[in-house]
């Protein structure tokens, strides 16, 4: 069959990754641009709507630029792993021309990313723009900016106001409300509390983080289990775990590790409330349908002291790799025109559903926002991001596993700490 | 190299008969990709598992750490504890439904029965689908609201809504019935095989003693069949212990770590948590568990060779 | 008479088993075809129906459109197809020397492949993957089908041991005495007689390559190389709609070419995988 065109495909791959970047074999003035990302911010998005808009700036993009030759590489679905194999081919030198980089892992990415202020001036593209976490996670130790930070998104309390007029804004409340509207019917709070990310950055991270909290120290070294913050991780299991037992969630969420994991919750028309991320927007009207979606709205996430806020902002940045300038321009400009420039973050924010990480975008008439754009903002002032200590990954399954024993039932709140400050630790 | 082409050359020269007639040359292919796919990796892995080495960086020190950290764990133990339950329940029902099946479909056929190649394609089939397919199957219909099929049946005879995927112990048991869903087929088929090679004189010889079905089925079969139902037994025990894809898309270890076997808990222990010391550590538990059960085969094995 | 009805009773049992082991095997099949029909309104309808109303077959083309699906089918059938032809080729050759030759470490070797077989491919696959991304051969598909082959090598050998001792050896002495060399007693003799075994070794090995799940998933990280084993976890759930719906309509389409190749072939398969296994 065709064999001869795999053996070749293997040993054409095998040169081409050997040389390191491989010249156009036509001989022509072409440069093969490299671009590893999720599916998600490629043409080939699963989404159908993100996918056209990529694929149409990609088009113009080609048509102007007729010697580059782009080549999408796709990652891997697991972030973890995608960054992680990132940072392996980083450190190989073997790493792709520009990379999609999960906004909180970019740190890591410092020593091997090219700095962009140059470009940046020339694009227009002010660093002090950007909202505070978002510069603080591009800004390398040296002050000079190694990513373009394209979306962002948050996570915020959404509620049906004909069920429930006024919010919880503490767990108490929370307790008090969920009581209240089963009564009526409504399942109690929903929230994702099992394995996955979505547990981390939506539930367990915003209540630690209010008390002020912190994960890592600031040389990435875990901290969440002992001394203070490990009374204030007590805190936030215990504060669930009572939530738990009073019935204000239900078990099952221990069985939901991501914030879409909900959408089948919501669709049943019995859930009024939820913990989710702010583009859940969109998709709640596509499950109970847009008149009824007319009564919800957002509020900050309900803390475990009154008068305390926090939230997690996350969304994914961009970082050059290629040392030739010519690429870099080239990676640059595709970056400007897809998601950096006003034109290009407004636009495709509108279509994927996420936020601008920059303040001039939300005001800008290329972002057309959405019904609750104006309080997600002012709740990302607020927002943090993760540590990007090269333990968070563990730090976060562990504790996604303590979380998720602690709903279903399996362990009490110190011993379920305990626990994971052990794995992640001895 | 010579030798292996001397192999396949159709054409065999008189001087080199001498070649072919010893065993060698043949095994040679056998014996290289062998070596190159799993002498290598396995001694890698036990270096490994004494290491502190990470999968993000490049730096170790040799250390037994990982051992101390895994022995010293009462989640290690847990997990182990864990995967044994899977194994043997998975193991139990697939033989015990896999028999069941194979004796419906023989008796089936000796009278003439239409739909046997029904009953047996549907069994077969499940066993091609991929795991992570299965995994997202019975994801969806284990859904714990009324929209899940099973809750909406359960909802509907006016009990309580399970939580399929939620409690620690019926997660566990959501994971074995689908992965007995999955493996019943490969059963199955070795002791569909093996009836149809009992000699019928027997049975009838039994039949006219007055031995009636359950006496024959008991004194008789299953006798004959043991051999061949252990070979069966230690062979999908071992590929039990080995997997992790449909459980990875079905509860991916959870709620907690109470559906985490060891080979789900081997990939997020270096892909997820990178730790890649401890993982090898676990990888080598694996192998000893592994090599138990070969050993314990073999015995078998030979035990009937005896015969 | 009681005879008679002792029969039909038996018989109505049976039936009855049959509809009941067929129910339980094919639902979730039946379940996820349902699903993939249905639009995103009806995956949340309580109670949850079994026929959709609507029939969205624009499910499907979606996923054909917009997703790897069909890619990753192709990739599952060149991985499977040489992985089947490289194992035959190097487990056909090996069996013949552990069955016909006898030698003193025969049976040392046989225990050596016995235990390969035995250890999980998680085992083997980390130590491969440092190897292999050290030396850029990751996404590799010449080397990942070593390693296919690598894993399923052992259960052929045996399996073709097992049925080439059933081979009389009277037929090895009638081709000697006629001047045949082992290479035309193999070709002329061995083979068209082990014919059903060989059939069965072809598709244990392809069931097995075409749900392997660990090697491509470690061994590759372009998505466009993906079998289907491990390109549908790319269709689970992206954040920002809800995919269910697209997730079962991929699921369905990789797996119905293996459902065609069971349905028409199954009498084929049956036979084969039972007489191989009984002669194995």
């Amino acid at each position: 069959m065709n064999i001869n065109k795999h053996w070749l495909f293997g040993i054409v791959f095998l040169a081409f990754f050997m040389v390191g970047c491989s010249s156009d074999s036509s001989g022509e003035d072409a440069v093969d641009l490299n671009w590893a990302s999720p599916a998600g911010y490629t043409p080939q998005s699963p989404v159908a709507s993100d996918a056209e808009y990529i694929s149409e700036k990609v088009s113009e993009f080609e048509e102007e630029n007729p010697d580059v030759n782009l080549n999408v590489d796709v990652m891997a679905n697991n972030v973890n792993e995608a960054m992680a194999r990132l940072m392996e081919q980083a450190e190989s030198g073997r790493a792709p021309d520009l990379a999609a980089i999960d906004g909180y892992i970019l740190p890591n990415f410092y020593d091997h990313l090219q700095p962009l202020d140059d470009l940046m001036e020339e694009y227009g593209i002010d660093p002090d723009d950007y909202l505070p976490f978002a510069k603080d996670v591009v800004t390398g130790p040296d002050g000079k900016i190694y990513g373009l930070y394209m979306n962002t998104d948050t996570r915020v309390l959404f509620y049906d106001t004909d069920v429930i007029p006024e919010p919880p804004s503490t767990w108490d409340e929370v307790i008090e409300v969920s009581t209240k509207i089963q009564e009526e019917g409504y399942n109690g709070l929903m929230l994702p509390g099992g394995r996955g990310e979505g547990t981390s950055v939506t539930t367990l991270w915003p209540l630690f983080w209010a008390q002020g909290g912190e994960l890592t120290d600031d040389d990435g070294n875990p901290t969440f289990g002992e001394g203070e913050n490990r009374e204030k991780m007590l805190n936030v299991l215990t504060t669930i775990q009572e939530a738990a037992e009073a019935g204000a969630i239900p078990q099952r969420v221990s069985s939901y590790g991501a914030e879409g994991d909900l959408d089948q919750e919501v669709a049943t028309g019995k859930t009024a409330m939820f913990l989710g991320g702010n583009w859940q927007e969109t998709v709640i009207p596509d499950l109970i349908g847009e008149e009824e979606f007319e009564s919800w709205a957002v509020a900050p996430l309900p803390q475990i002291e009154e008068g305390t806020d926090a939230t997690s902002a996350g969304g994914w940045t961009w970082g050059i790799f290629t040392e030739d300038e010519e690429k870099q321009r080239a990676a640059f400009d595709l970056m400007a025109r897809l998601y950096m420039s006003d034109q290009g973050m407004g636009e495709f924010n509108n279509v994927f559903g996420g936020l601008p990480s920059r303040e001039s975008v939300f005001d800008s008439e290329y972002y057309k926002g959405t019904k609750f754009s104006d309080e997600y903002r002012e709740m990302l002032e607020e927002a943090q991001t993760r540590p990007p200590s090269p333990e968070y990954s563990k730090i976060s399954t562990e504790m996604q596993i303590a979380i998720s024993e602690v709903i279903s039932g399996g362990k009490t709140p110190e011993q379920a700490l305990d626990d994971a400050w052990n794995s992640v630790n001895n | 190299m010579s030798n292996f082409q001397s192999v396949k050359s159709p054409k065999i020269k008189p001087g080199k008969r001498a070649f072919v007639n010893s065993p060698f040359p043949w095994l040679l292919p056998l014996g290289l990709i062998l070596t190159f796919v799993f002498v290598y990796p396995i001694f890698e892995i036990i270096r490994l598992s004494f290491t502190d080495a990470s999968l993000l960086g490049a730096d170790y020190s040799y250390t037994t750490e990982s051992y101390g950290r895994l022995f010293g764990h009462s989640e290690f133990f847990s997990m182990l504890l864990i995967t044994a339950i899977f194994v043997s329940f998975s193991v139990v029902f697939q033989l015990f439904f896999g028999f069941i099946i194979a004796f419906l479909i023989d008796q089936g056929q000796k009278l003439d029965l239409k739909g046997t190649v029904i009953v047996r394609t549907s069994v077969l089939t499940a066993w091609a689908i991929p795991g992570v397919i299965i995994g997202i199957i019975w994801r969806v219909m284990y859904t714990e609201t009324e929209v899940g099929i099973f809750n909406s049946l359960v909802g509907m005879v006016g009990m309580d809504l399970i939580p399929f995927l939620s409690d620690p112990t019926i997660a566990l048991i959501s994971v074995i019935v689908a992965n007995v869903w999955r493996g019943t087929a490969f059963s199955m088929i070795l002791i569909y095989a093996a009836i149809q090679t009992l000699p019928n004189d027997v049975m009838e010889a039994a039949k006219i003693d007055g031995a009636n079905g359950l006496q024959r089925l008991f004194k008789v079969m299953l006798p004959m069949l043991a051999p061949i139902i252990l070979v069966t037994l230690i062979i999908i025990s071992i590929d039990t212990f080995n997997t992790f894809d449909m459980v990875m898309a079905l509860t991916g270890g959870g709620p907690g770590q109470s559906t985490e076997v060891i080979a789900l808990s081997i990939y997020t222990t270096i892909f997820r948590e990178f730790n890649l010391g401890q993982g090898a550590a676990t990888s080598v538990v694996l192998l000893s568990i592994n090599v138990i059960m070969t050993l314990v085969y073999l015995k078998i094995l030979g035990r009937q060779g005896e015969k | 008479m009681s005879h008679h009805n002792k029969t039909l009773v038996k018989k109505i049992g049976i039936y009855f088993s049959y509809a009941v082991i067929t129910l339980f095997f094919l639902f979730p099949l039946l379940w996820i075809i349902s699903m993939s029909f249905k639009t995103s309104q009806e995956l949340f309808a309580i109670p949850p129906t079994l026929i959709p109303e609507t029939f969205a077959i624009e499910n499907y083309r979606y996923v054909l459109e917009t997703t790897g699906v069909v890619n990753y089918l192709k990739n599952s059938a060149i991985i499977v197809f040489f992985t089947v032809i490289f194992t035959l080729l190097v487990s056909v050759p090996a069996a013949y020397a552990l069955s016909r030759f006898k030698f003193k470490l025969k049976v040392p070797i046989l225990i050596t492949v016995l235990m390969t077989q035995m250890i999980s491919a998680v085992v083997i696959s980390i130590p491969l993957y440092r190897l292999f991304s050290n030396w850029n051969l990751l996404n590799n598909y010449i080397v990942l089908i070593i390693v296919y082959v690598s894993v399923v090598l052992p259960l052929a050998t045996w399996f073709l041991k097992g049925y080439f001792d059933t081979i009389p050896a009277v037929l090895d002495e009638a081709a000697t005495i006629d001047g045949a060399n082992r290479w035309q007693f193999i070709t002329k003799i061995l083979f068209p007689t082990s014919m059903p075994g060989i059939v069965s070794v072809t598709i244990l090995v392809a069931v097995q390559s075409w749900s392997q799940f660990v090697i491509p998933f470690i061994l590759l990280d372009d998505e466009s190389l993906y079998p289907v084993s491990v390109g549908v976890m790319n269709l689970q759930s992206t954040q920002q709609a809800v995919t269910t719906h697209y997730l079962a309509a991929g699921s369905v389409i990789s797996v119905i070419p293996v459902i065609i190749l069971f349905v028409v072939f199954q009498r084929l398969i049956v036979g084969a995988l039972t007489s191989g296994a009984v002669k194995g």
